[in-house]
């Protein structure tokens, strides 16, 4: 009975019921769903839980305190897309977050890797079909493209656990030896799914066309589980440390550049990710505790960003900054609630990225690791200049433009956003509680003099540089910023172009030497003695007999000639008979 | 109207200067327990964060200029 009451369990019920019940009831069980979750987490906690599958011994639960602080805002995140949603009438908008949600919780909790496959497969499914939630064709398009990388991600994550099974003979978690290929295949799996460049780009290609709750649920789940299996079994691994640090960079370059509001946001998830790569990579003890306390911090405050910008889009319609500005005299809440994310990603002091981000730089500046501490600076003022002075100057301040409202933003969302925003407050003014839930018993002190001080300075600097250059800013014309996924979307027809053109050559070289062929065997057939005649003086012609040439021109002027010849009839006799004295003696010899 | 925008503008940024001249004086004259030498320059992380953003800026404009920036109809 127990195997059946497992917190991952509960969202597929859920989701079950759902189809079936109305808007007042499906709100109810949405909202109580989490609760629901983490009441049979607490029921189930400490126990081990397994079935039998195929001869296999498969755990299905097993918390520690690595997987509980993911799972907590797993259901944090849940509880405030649900919120965030509640006035929608479409069904399938609980629906699929609800499987999505449920899938990810499953993989945290499982412990061998059949498991782990089955609920990394569905996760890839379900977050597809969040994706294809907006129901147009640039999120199929984009879903479709989305579902193809996952689909590769999860071929190899398949191909490295059945080599691992191969070689141990079980499915259960060990240590994996990191000189072994099916380490490297996981590994590659779990970068593929943390978006690491150059397999990053599936993700701000996906998650700004989902709808505006659909995006909220996608920037929490996939790439923080990513983060939960790199820190299972590759806590430690050097090459995360530099993986890390350049994602960390890349993103916030990219975010830079991008004019699209979500597209923005999703760049800025690869180099929050990047943040938490790196501490896994560092592998220390306050390292690990700060890949899971950023870990946390983020998909909350990005929840809030996702809220807040899907607010701008929901009550304008537009959500590119070339539409968007002067936002500020009729949306001040909205930008209140913008400003407290950003500023929280930014690492401002008293928000929750400030408790979080400063573990892993200063781990990396107490190993006396130069890279990464440059790094993840550079991305800090990236993140700063992009998201909390870029974003909010382009749709909110620059241009008075006057945008009609469509609508007015109902209060399930802005209850939504405002307690995403006390979160964020909370933990940053009481980090020392938000610390507890972290696995290792590590002091750190975020709000240290020289602390404050540095992050301030850091962020006056970067204020001044992006001051200068506010009003370079050009607005014009929306455009598209080429990624990795050229590769994909590009590049391979670009490929098969080259294929097709080498394919249609030696299709009209073939056709040419066929038709020539046939031609010339026709001529030859005409007359076959006049033609091999003409071959044969044209041979003389060629090794220096000048003189048969007129006959030549004269024989291929009159070609064919008269093809019957006058032969006497007994020259034809003779002929018969020796092809019958011929016959015979083969005969006889065979 | 211009002007009101423009003046609000220069204000922002003077009290950013005001602000930064501030908190690199609190800098300078107090001790602090520091990781790196790089640490012990006055203002290091105020002229790291200006430079940093200076370069991600460039980065931006190369890139753009380079050819990544393409019509919004470009993967149609």
């Amino acid at each position: 009975m127990i195997k059946m009451l497992l917190p991952s369990y509960v969202f597929f019920v859920s989701a079950f019921f759902i189809c079936f019940i109305n808007k007042r009831w499906r709100n109810v069980v949405a909202l109580s769903t989490p609760f629901a979750s983490y009441i049979l987490f607490l029921v189930v906690k400490g126990k081990i839980i397994s079935v039998n599958f195929l001869e296999n011994e498969l755990t299905i639960f097993f918390a520690n305190k690595l997987n509980t602080p993911f799972f907590y805002v797993f259901l944090i995140i849940s509880f405030l897309g649900f919120l965030y949603i509640l006035h929608s009438e479409n069904k399938k908008e609980f629906i699929f977050p609800m499987l999505y949600a449920g899938s990810s919780v499953g993989l945290l909790f499982c412990n061998d890797f059949l498991s782990l496959y089955i609920f990394w497969e569905l996760m890839a499914l379900t977050s597809t079909m969040v994706v294809w939630m907006a129901n147009d064709e640039r999120s199929y398009k984009a879903g479709i493209r989305y579902f193809l990388v996952h689909l590769f991600g999860g071929f190899l994550l398949l191909s490295g656990i059945l080599l691992f099974y191969n070689e141990t003979g079980s499915f259960a978690f060990k240590e994996l030896d990191f000189n072994k290929l099916y380490s490297k295949l996981i590994l590659l799996s779990f970068i593929i799914n943390a978006a690491v460049p150059p397999f990053s780009a599936w993700l701000p290609d996906a998650y700004p066309t989902s709808t505006i709750g659909g995006s909220v649920f996608l920037s929490a789940f996939t790439t923080k589980s990513a983060v939960y299996v790199l820190l299972k079994f590759f806590a430690g691994s050097e090459i995360l440390v530099i993986l890390g640090s350049v994602m960390a960079v890349f993103g916030v370059i990219y975010a830079f550049l991008v004019l699209d509001m979500r597209r923005l946001l999703s760049y800025h998830i690869i180099s929050q990710v990047g943040f938490m790569v790196t501490g896994v990579g560092l592998g220390t003890e306050l390292a690990q505790n700060g890949a899971i306390a950023h870990a946390f911090t983020h998909i909350i405050y990005k929840g809030l960003l996702f809220m807040s910008v899907g607010g701008i889009i929901y009550v304008t319609d537009k959500e590119k900054l070339t539409e968007l500005g002067g936002l500020l005299s009729s949306q001040r809440v909205l930008f209140l609630y913008y400003m407290v994310g950003a500023l929280s990603i930014s690492g401002f002091p008293f928000l929750s990225g400030f408790v979080s981000k400063s573990l892993t730089i200063t781990v990396s500046q107490e190993l006396h690791k130069n890279f990464p501490w440059l790094m993840l600076n550079i991305a800090t003022t990236g993140t700063f200049i992009s998201v909390a002075l870029k974003l909010p100057y382009l749709a909110f301040i620059k241009d008075d433009r006057q945008i009609n409202a469509v609508t007015k933003i109902p209060v399930n969302m802005h209850i939504s956003m405002i307690i995403a925003s006390l979160l964020c407050v909370l933990i940053g003014l009481f980090p020392m509680i938000f610390y507890q839930i972290l696995p290792f018993n590590v002091f750190y002190e975020p709000y240290t003099y020289e602390h404050l001080i540095f992050t301030f300075e850091l962020f006056l600097g970067a204020f001044i540089a992006f001051y200068l250059y506010a009003e370079k800013i050009e607005k014009g014309h929306y455009y598209t910023v080429l990624d990795f996924d050229w590769i994909y979307r590009r590049g391979t027809k670009l490929i098969l172009r080259a294929f097709y053109f080498i394919i249609d050559s030696l299709n009209i070289f073939l056709k040419q030497a066929l038709e020539k062929g046939y031609v010339s065997i026709i001529w030859f057939l005409r007359n076959p003695v006049v033609a091999l005649n003409i071959f044969f003086k044209t041979f003389l012609f060629l090794i220096g007999f000048k003189k048969v040439r007129v006959e030549i021109e004269k024989e291929i002027k009159k070609y064919p000639e008269d093809t019957v010849k006058h032969w006497p009839i007994g020259v034809t006799i003779l002929y018969v008979t020796i092809l019958l004295l011929l016959f015979l003696m083969v005969y006889y010899i065979i | 109207m211009f002007l009101d925008k423009s003046k609000k503008k220069l204000r922002i940024g003077l009290i950013v200067i005001f602000l930064l001249i501030v908190t690199v004086i609190i800098d300078v004259l107090t001790n602090k327990k520091v990781h790196s030498n790089l640490e012990k320059i006055p203002a290091f992380y105020a002229f790291f964060g200006f430079i940093s953003a200076f370069l991600i800026i460039l980065v931006t404009y190369l890139m753009k200029k380079t050819g990544l920036k393409k019509e919004e109809s470009y993967y149609d």
